[in-house]
């Protein structure tokens, strides 16, 4: 019983994330929809849990986004586990001190991985099927302009909830 | 180092979604797929459908003076509106763009699918519209994709069962063979420009074009049929240094707010 509401509210969860990207992406302004919600909610996860089961949830994420892609099917799930398996692992193994400038590199660092490899794909595949591909002025300014917001907003949710995270930090005990 | 546990998970998540792409191109993943996008559609939609509503007025404010003339001009509106009367716009539209398919569809023969836009590529950086009629109601590849009484708005590019992707022709992966309605019915490609522009390229130097001239389809894609309206001329680039001239395209639909789309199947 427990494990089926544990689903349940895994799959709630991941529905919820999902669903604000979409809206987000639908509805925002510029800039706001280029706020990468998924990266946000999952980068947030590593942080708060310190463990690599948090990428189990790549897999209902990189299916949902696959399914209403317009690219060819795996390179985005490719992409988002490549980025978010060398996040988790700089996490765990390096960047062990969670300062500010620390969780900006890693928002940055795994959303920019992210679209240079989708990018790279993309390349790959207009090669092998003979199709022309474009990486417009424009398209960079947008991808700068994700990697960046998205990072900011990470950074501000990390600082929102920065005294649950660092729980043990002597600084923040007196508050529990 | 990498932790045992750390590994187990990287490789154990590597390994199922190797498996789901493996499976996705098998066709095995179909009936999940299908039932993911069963279960989301809906909710894209009506995500759509409101932001379709409230417009991109936002984006027009871009210093006081304009956000406090627009202001001005919405309260203005405000007050000789409600919302039943805008509700009863937004069916009107509706109506006034269904009939306007039905005309199209009667004066030119043609057999139409009539679909509505569920939402817009999550991917981010492409003009690609989601529409809720798939292979079950034979919309195929490359066909193309109108409003109103046939104007061009994009090409299907991804059919899926009951759902479909649409291209706009701002996108900038998008090319259409087009024509411009001058003397000389000068051919180009047209292309987008992430969104923003559209441009059509490779027309001879010698040709005169000229802005406000009409831009249709020239019927030499092989799906889409000559005469589909695309815009008009707001621009012209004529370099002496270049080979051809090119022009810059104000589209005659505002591709931003899509709702009803109507699909051109192929005669046969």
């Amino acid at each position: 019983m427990k494990r089926v509401l544990q689903l349940f509210l895994y799959s709630l969860g991941v529905g919820g994330i999902f669903f604000l990207h979409a809206v987000l992406f639908t509805i925002a302004p510029f800039p706001l929809n280029s706020i990468n919600s998924i990266f946000v909610a999952m980068i947030w996860l590593m942080l708060y849990t310190n463990t690599a089961r948090v990428l189990w949830l790549v897999i209902p994420f990189a299916l949902l986004t696959e399914i209403f892609s317009s690219l060819p099917f795996g390179f985005q799930s490719i992409a988002l586990f490549t980025s978010l398996t060398i996040v988790n692992f700089l996490l765990v193994n390096f960047f062990t001190n969670r300062s500010v400038y620390i969780i900006f590199f890693i928002g940055l660092s795994s959303v920019f991985t992210y679209h240079v490899l989708l990018r790279f794909m993309l390349f790959v595949h207009s090669l092998i099927t003979k199709t022309v591909f474009t990486l417009p002025r424009q398209m960079l300014f947008s991808i700068m302009s994700e990697v960046l917001l998205t990072s900011l907003v990470l950074v501000l949710l990390y600082l929102l909830t920065a005294r649950r995270l660092k729980r043990l930090n002597p600084t923040y005990l007196s508050s529990f | 180092m990498l932790r045992t546990k750390s590994k187990t998970t990287y490789l154990g998540i590597g390994i199922i979604l190797g498996l789901l792409i493996i499976f996705h191109y098998l066709g095995l993943l179909r009936f999940v797929e299908n039932g993911l996008r069963a279960l989301n559609i809906p909710l894209l939609s009506r995500a759509h459908s409101f932001s379709v509503r409230v417009g991109n007025q936002y984006t027009f404010f871009q210093d006081k003076e304009s956000f406090f003339a627009a202001y001005e001009q919405c309260s203005i509106e405000l007050a000789k509106q409600n919302i039943d009367r805008a509700e009863l716009a937004l069916v009107r539209e509706e109506n006034n763009a269904l009939r306007k398919q039905i005309q199209f569809k009667e004066k030119e023969k043609k057999s139409l699918v009539v679909a509505e836009v569920v939402g817009k590529e999550i991917s981010g950086t492409n003009q690609v519209y989601i529409i809720n009629r798939g292979s079950d109601d034979k919309v195929a590849l490359n066909l193309p994709v109108i409003i109103n009484d046939g104007i061009l708005v994009g090409k299907i590019i991804k059919v899926e069962k009951n759902t479909s992707l649409v291209r706009l022709i701002n996108d900038s992966q998008s090319k259409v063979a087009a024509t411009i309605i001058n003397q000389d019915h000068s051919l180009g490609i047209l292309e987008g420009g992430y969104g923003i522009s559209l441009r059509l390229n490779l027309i001879p130097r010698n040709e005169v074009v000229l802005a406000g001239n009409q831009i249709v389809t020239s019927g030499l894609d092989p799906t889409v049929p000559r005469g589909l309206l695309i815009g008009s001329v707001t621009e012209v680039e004529n370099e002496p240094y270049k080979p051809f001239q090119q022009a810059i395209i104000t589209p005659a639909s505002d591709l931003s707010k899509l709702f009803l789309l109507s699909v051109i199947l192929p005669n046969s």
